[in-house]
């Protein structure tokens, strides 16, 4: 099998995948668990290709010449790429698992869930392996539809239809000004590749004004996709009024993708000092700083906003905000090493909140009922599982070791006091400390209040499988870092 | 590639129909800019406006005008006026208007790969069937959901 | 004056006319009409840059296609009583007037502040305009994204359907 074959193969996988699954749900509608069975049988696949493409050794794939390539050189292949195809299946199969009883529960069909799942994961696996502006502009085009839609599955509710509606408007906006930067961009450099783009900004050969109004714009479109300040504002209405699996997926993969994105643009415009120019620019130490305030406004807000809501899945929905700002630390650090941070964290998180909002879809009923605080109060009496897993993911959160959480934001901080922002760590420890008090505030409620008259019901089915695999992947990696570490240390 | 539509665009060039324009070499011989060679094109819109206009006022200026109320009331085929004019639409026309956008994207490709089909030879052959074959399993899927049924 | 500079001219304030119509008018057929002459005026534009094929494929997909669809959904939401459209003047408009009349002052300031070298179109722009370049480019340099393409108008088939039907059988 030829080099290039091999490497793109779980792209392909995908792309079969989708039209699979399509034609699955058209001719077998009916059948309820077909759809399920191909999805994850479909993932599985595409994560063992993923992973096997990781064994290529990374010489074997510079040797590559990009104008002998069917790609042309548009694509990225293997390292960091394949890790977030393995990782964006991860998080799709342990939705899918989660889903199922779910939306058993809710009487609702959902076949075409799990096609725009695999949607969704194609457009993401696009955004990790691009290496253009145009496959990350199509790859953030696919995952923003899939999820647009995804927010109003349930479209006979009208919390869902709203949270679809606000998305899709602020985020149709939002694409817009990420596609006017790419063209400014596009403008100031003359190339959509990215290593161009590089090489043209290191040479110091481009046009200063666009490029300056390109990163202002396409920072506005990225920002808004990552859900940071200023730009934050649709992220508790959506993540609030989407079905709690779908909330679990958006929040994690699909501000992971984001991410990627972030990190791919960020290593295309910002030269890092280790011998790529002969000084910084201007607009590069600008921006940077830009990126610092809005990382720390972005966790102040989103953990203070979060210490008031008595409604868990909206203070989640904040919280996730403000993971959203630790995680724009990496970016500003603009090192090998803070985008290490940002890949670690990206996989603790995507584990801790997947499975903390899979807790909350287990015991939610009629898609709002049971979410408030109060209804959790000495649930570790009831179900004395779910209370625990649920404090593990909550101390993960928090920051506590010895959990993942944990190690995330300590490769984070260290890499963006290494680049000379201390304040921002500063500001990051002021707001992890913030967060604290609604972590523990759930467990206080779930284990030091008095149980509740009516007691809640549980019926986890296969979402058990999902809970057990992100417990276990919060811990090994919370005790054994570096087994991950190892492995992304080759990345960059 | 050049020289081929060159040949093309010169045999058509004599009928005189402006399908030189597409030509690069033409153009530059001709020191004219391709927003030149659009000029009969912008000047028969800009016509085709002047003369639509000038209908326009010169019914109004010439015309006689005596209203009566038979005259005022809306025309419906010599029936009274029933109801509003304003009729809420059947959602099935929007489902109907949502697939022509996605298959009107999909032509718009396809004009790319048509021109250039023999230069560009079987890659882009097959590629552009694997693109047919994703959209027909969209289509196959839409069929089947009933999202062209018109009941 | 050069032809050109005269038909940016002229397409420039029409287009920046027709679009602020679309969004003040009170009817929505109104603007849906306005929104048509926008696109137009937006193809003279993209031929003044010698994109002639996007120039062919704003009238053909957006004047056409797009168009019908937002008469459709004017129809269908039947929308009565314009005078609830308008808006108040409260605060929040007033911000935003604010905030999008800083952004346009600070586009203006990075614009002249360091003035980008003379505008020029060079000359192989005429040829990569046309369908033929266009063609060329996205069989050999752009063949993933290509297929990508479809993958994303699969998506909005199967989400439009989903989103729009009102019970799938």
């Amino acid at each position: 099998m030829p080099l290039e074959l091999q490497l793109s193969l779980p792209l392909i996988l995908i792309l079969i995948l989708s039209i699979k699954i399509v034609m699955v749900d058209a001719k077998f509608g009916n059948n309820k668990t077909l759809g399920f069975v191909t999805a994850l049988a479909g993932f599985i696949v595409v994560f063992i290709s993923a992973a096997f493409t990781l064994t290529i050794s990374p010489e074997a794939i510079a040797s590559l010449n990009a104008e002998e390539l069917y790609s042309k050189g548009t694509i990225t292949y293997g390292g960091f790429a394949a890790y977030f195809d393995m990782l964006f299946c991860v998080a799709a199969i342990l939705t899918i698992l989660a889903a199922l009883p779910y939306f058993q529960k809710e009487n609702s069909e959902h076949n075409a869930f799990y096609s725009m799942m695999v949607f969704a994961v194609a457009g993401m696996m696009l955004i990790a392996h691009s290496a253009n502006l145009l496959s990350l502009f199509i790859g953030i085009e696919i995952m923003s539809i899939s999820f647009y839609v995804l927010a109003g599955y349930f479209r006979t509710k009208e919390k869902s239809i709203e949270a679809a509606l606000k998305y899709f408007l602020l985020g149709a906006f939002a694409t817009g000004f990420l596609l006017y930067g790419i063209a400014l961009i596009y403008g100031a450099t003359g190339s959509l590749s990215l290593p161009e783009i590089l090489t043209k900004i290191a040479a110091d050969d481009f046009s200063n004004t666009y490029l300056t109004l390109g990163i202002a714009l396409m920072l506005i479109g990225l920002c808004f996709k990552v859900a940071a300040f200023p730009f934050h504002q649709w992220a508790p209405d959506v993540y609030t009024g989407a079905p709690t699996v779908v909330t679990a997926f958006m929040s994690t993969a699909g501000k992971a993708a984001a991410l990627i994105a972030f990190i791919i643009v960020a290593r295309a415009l910002f030269v890092i000092d280790i011998g790529q120019a002969a000084e910084i620019p201007d607009f590069q130490t600008n921006a940077i700083m830009i990126i610092a305030i809005i990382s720390a406004a972005t966790m102040l807000i989103g953990n203070i906003t979060a210490l008031v809501q008595k409604n868990i899945k909206r203070m989640l929905a904040y919280s996730s905000v403000a993971h959203a700002g630790y995680l724009l630390m990496g970016i500003v650090a603009n090192s090998p090493q803070g985008w290490e941070g940002i890949i670690f964290y990206a996989t603790a998180y995507l584990f801790m909140q997947i499975g903390a909002f899979i807790v909350l879809s287990v015991l939610e009923r009629k898609t709002d009922k049971n979410l408030d605080l109060d209804d959790y109060s000495g649930i570790s009496k009831s179900h004395p599982f779910l209370a625990a897993i649920m404090a593990i993911f909550m101390f993960s959160l928090a920051g506590i070791p010895p959990f993942a959480g944990f190690f995330g934001k300590f490769l984070l901080f260290t890499a963006a006091i290494d680049a000379g922002f201390t304040w921002l760590t500063i500001i990051a420890v002021i707001s992890s400390m913030i967060s604290v008090y609604f972590y523990i505030g759930l467990i206080v409620y779930m284990y030091f209040r008095k149980s509740n008259t009516y007691p809640l019901e549980a019926d986890m089915g296969s979402a058990k499988v999902t809970l057990i695999i992100s417990t276990a992947c919060v811990v090994i990696l919370g005790i054994f870092p570096s087994l991950i570490i190892n492995l992304i240390n080759n990345f960059f | 590639m050049h020289i081929n539509h060159l040949f093309i665009n010169q045999k058509l060039d004599k009928f005189g129909i402006g399908l030189y324009r597409y030509s690069n070499n033409y153009l530059l011989e001709k020191n004219i800019t391709v927003l030149e060679s659009y000029l009969p094109l912008i000047f028969m819109v800009v016509f085709g406006f002047v003369v639509a206009l000038i209908f326009l006022i010169l019914s109004e200026w010439l015309g006689a005008r005596r209203s009566t109320a038979g005259k005022k009331t809306t025309y419906e085929s010599g029936m009274e006026p029933v109801g509003t004019a304003r009729e809420r639409f059947s959602i099935k026309f929007y489902m109907v208007a949502v697939s022509f956008i996605v298959f009107d994207i999909e032509v718009v490709f396809m004009y790319p790969w048509a021109v250039q089909m023999s230069q560009l030879g079987l890659t882009a052959f097959i590629s552009m069937m694997v693109f047919i074959i994703i959209l027909l399993a969209g289509l196959y899927y839409e069929i089947k959901k009933g999202g062209l049924k018109w009941d | 004056m050069s032809l050109t500079l005269l038909l940016f001219l002229i397409l420039g304030v029409l287009s920046i006319a027709s679009a602020i119509v679309t969004i003040s008018s009170r009817n929505p057929v109104v603007s849906a009409m306005a929104l048509v002459l926008h696109f137009f005026m937006l193809s003279g534009l993209y031929l003044t840059l010698q994109a002639q094929f996007v120039a062919v494929m704003q009238i053909l997909v957006y004047a056409g296609a797009i168009m019908v669809l937002v008469v459709f959904v004017i129809m269908l939401l039947n929308l009565g009583d314009e005078k609830k459209l308008s808006e108040k003047w409260n605060i929040r408009r007033i911000v935003a007037i604010l905030f999008a009349f800083v952004l346009a002052i600070q586009f203006i300031s990075i614009y002249i502040t360091n003035l980008p070298d003379a505008a020029f179109i060079p000359e192989s722009a005429a040829f990569n305009g046309t369908v033929q370049a266009i063609g060329t480019d996205l069989f050999t340099n752009y063949l993933v994204q290509f297929e990508a393409i479809a993958v994303l108008l699969l998506a909005a088939i199967v989400g439009a359907l989903l989103l729009a039907k009102r019970k799938i059988t």
